[in-house]
């Protein structure tokens, strides 16, 4: 098939040697173990799992209690509110990252000036890091709030009355009812969000380095692929590549695994989760699930 | 809340004292809005401010108003060639759009409907192609591709994002929510499959494709990491590509960021609108997202 052939094609490039030209040779695996003795390679693999660690921990809650938010009594107008907190997400990505280059420039950057600090904060990279965690946070809390938002608002009604019933608060509604019912979409938000970072690329450049490429102290796996391919260094590109498809294989296994293990203690939870979300576009309205829900 | 309201806490009936607490929660979670609102929208204000200050009065006065206010960072952006950046952005988009949403209907109702051998396995593959990044095929499609000369070409950027598996995802399960009767009854009165797609199952699909249409042109859109490796010529590149490079010729890596930001805007604008226009359709098409 036309997506997968050159998958298998990267593969095969992966244990050659190929400048772009010419013929190739079979080099075995010399390309993978030079990329592993390559000390920039391990810099970047951590930097890969640190963006998507740090930024994960922080949007993924987040989007959910901006949902929670607007989903709740307290707040009035959430389609007044619902398209300027999405609006991140309809920006140029590029675009986004080259404001952001002159928010936090040193010299003449609006942070700086505003508060009169000299901060480097896109040149000093133990602070630059973060903000390129904070530019994905900006990023991305719009599309999971929405995401989240759709689900809440399949939430079945009842479930939440009966547990207000029962007397439970607006904290143990949240984790007892809620957060169960929602647990399917919590996944499948961490696991997609998980495989998105693995190949990040564009922010941590355009925002630390603009055209060019970012150090490789804070740049991620893609660079170390891209760069060997643009100086035609196929074969390890090609491995670096392969890599990077093994880490979001681990990196969604880390987070199935760490499903299971919670996932272990609220069985009865998950039942009803898969009764009310495993068929489509029915449930609505319906009070099936309002007696199991309760903790 | 006023400060009255606080004095009383202590002797409040029960009553008041939960109206007291609500009003509380609801004054925090505006503040928290409110923030979070400012933020997401202040990238895009400071932008069309500083596309209006000139490439010197962007480092000079960078947080407050123009002063004056010029357009010369859009003369400036013109002289970039970034029109043509701009319509290549266009081009390719539009059109891959076109031909994506397209195949993803036909694919998502061979998969769906039709049946066929191997019709699972298939599919199960396309799906499994998901988890892979863009970057392990990106040095065989470039091995491949320099071979046909497609290297800094339009085609390049545009043919290999033409069957998007999402999009083939969502119209198959889409249309599990279609009765089989409703096509049997097009068969039964003797319409062509060719028919029955377009007559029967396009009407259904309707919303679901134009929802998959605004997203599948944000994403072409914000490509840039494929056109920045396969397509980096200023003939077919994207302004997403283009942007980044405007630098002053003479100090060579200092970013004009005047011109920058004018780019920016035309970088921005048209998907703002965009999701102005048809905002439910891009809510819808990421809280299928939530399925």
């Amino acid at each position: 098939m036309f997506s997968i052939w050159p998958d298998i094609d990267s593969l095969i490039l992966s244990f050659e040697q190929y400048a772009g030209f010419g013929p190739t040779r079979p080099v075995g695996l010399a390309n993978y173990r030079a990329l592993f003795d390559y000390s920039a390679f391990w810099t970047e693999v951590g930097n890969t799992l640190f963006y998507w660690v740090a930024h994960a921990v922080i949007v993924i809650p987040l989007a959910f209690i901006t949902a929670l938010l607007l989903r709740s009594k307290l707040i009035r107008g959430s389609k007044f509110w619902k398209p300027l907190l999405f609006l991140p997400q309809v920006m140029s990505v590029v675009a986004v990252s080259l404001v952001w280059q002159t928010m936090f420039s040193t010299q003449y950057g609006v942070v700086n000036s505003v508060f009169g600090t000299h901060v480097a904060w896109l040149t000093d990279y133990d602070v630059a890091r973060w903000i390129v965690v904070l530019l994905l946070v900006w990023q991305g809390l719009g599309f999971w709030f929405v995401v989240f938002l759709a689900g809440l608002t399949a939430v079945d009604p009842a479930i939440i009355e009966a547990a207000i019933v029962d007397g439970a608060g607006a904290v143990r509604r949240t984790f007892s009812v809620i957060v169960p019912l929602m647990r399917r979409v919590l996944l499948f938000a961490v696991i997609i969000d998980a495989i998105g970072s693995v190949s990040l690329y564009t922010q941590p450049n355009v925002l630390l380095a603009g055209s060019g490429m970012a150090n490789p102290s804070v740049s991620t796996l893609s660079n170390l692929e891209v760069g060997n391919l643009e100086s035609g260094v196929f074969g390890q590109s090609a491995a670096a590549g392969w890599l990077l498809f093994v880490l979001t294989i681990v990196v969604t296994a880390v987070v199935f695994g760490g499903n299971w293990l919670l996932g272990g203690r609220s069985s009865e939870g998950n039942r009803v989760i898969r009764r009310k979300t495993g068929a489509p576009r029915v449930g609505e309205g319906s009070a099936g699930g309002a007696g199991r829900a309760r903790p | 809340m006023s400060e009255a309201a606080v004095l009383q806490r202590g002797g409040a009936p029960p009553a008041e004292w939960a109206r007291w607490r609500t009003g509380a929660a609801s004054l925090l979670a505006y503040g928290v809005l409110i923030a979070l609102t400012v933020a997401s929208v202040y990238p895009l204000v400071l932008m069309g401010i500083d596309s209006l200050k000139g490439d010197s009065q962007v480092a000079v006065n960078s947080a407050g108003l123009p002063h004056p206010w010029t357009i010369a960072s859009y003369r400036s952006l013109i002289s970039h060639g970034a029109l043509r950046s701009f319509g290549n952005s266009l081009l390719v988009a539009g059109l891959t759009t076109l031909g994506a949403v397209f195949i993803s209907g036909l694919a998502g109702y061979s998969f769906g409907k039709l049946r066929f051998p191997g019709r699972t396995l298939i599919f199960a593959c396309l799906l499994g192609t998901i988890m892979v990044p863009i970057q392990t095929a990106l040095p065989g499609f470039y091995a491949e591709f320099a071979r046909f000369h497609w290297i800094d070409t339009y085609q390049i950027q545009i043919v290999p994002f033409l069957a998007p598996v999402f999009g083939v995802f969502i119209v198959r399960q889409y249309l599990y929510s279609v009765p089989d009767e409703f096509i049997e009854a097009a068969r039964l009165d003797g319409a062509s499959e060719w028919r029955i797609y377009w007559r029967v199952i396009v009407p259904v699909l309707r919303p679901i494709l134009a929802a998959l249409a605004v997203l599948e042109f944000l994403a072409m859109w914000n490509n840039y990491l494929w056109p920045q490796v396969m397509a980096s010529t200023q003939n077919v590149a994207p302004l997403a590509v283009t942007l980044p490079t405007y630098t002053n010729s003479v100090i060579g890596i200092i970013p004009l960021y005047g011109t920058i930001m004018a780019g920016n805007i035309l970088a921005t604008v048209p998907l703002v609108l965009i999701f102005i226009k048809y905002q439910d359709l891009f809510m819808r098409g990421v809280a299928y997202n939530a399925e």
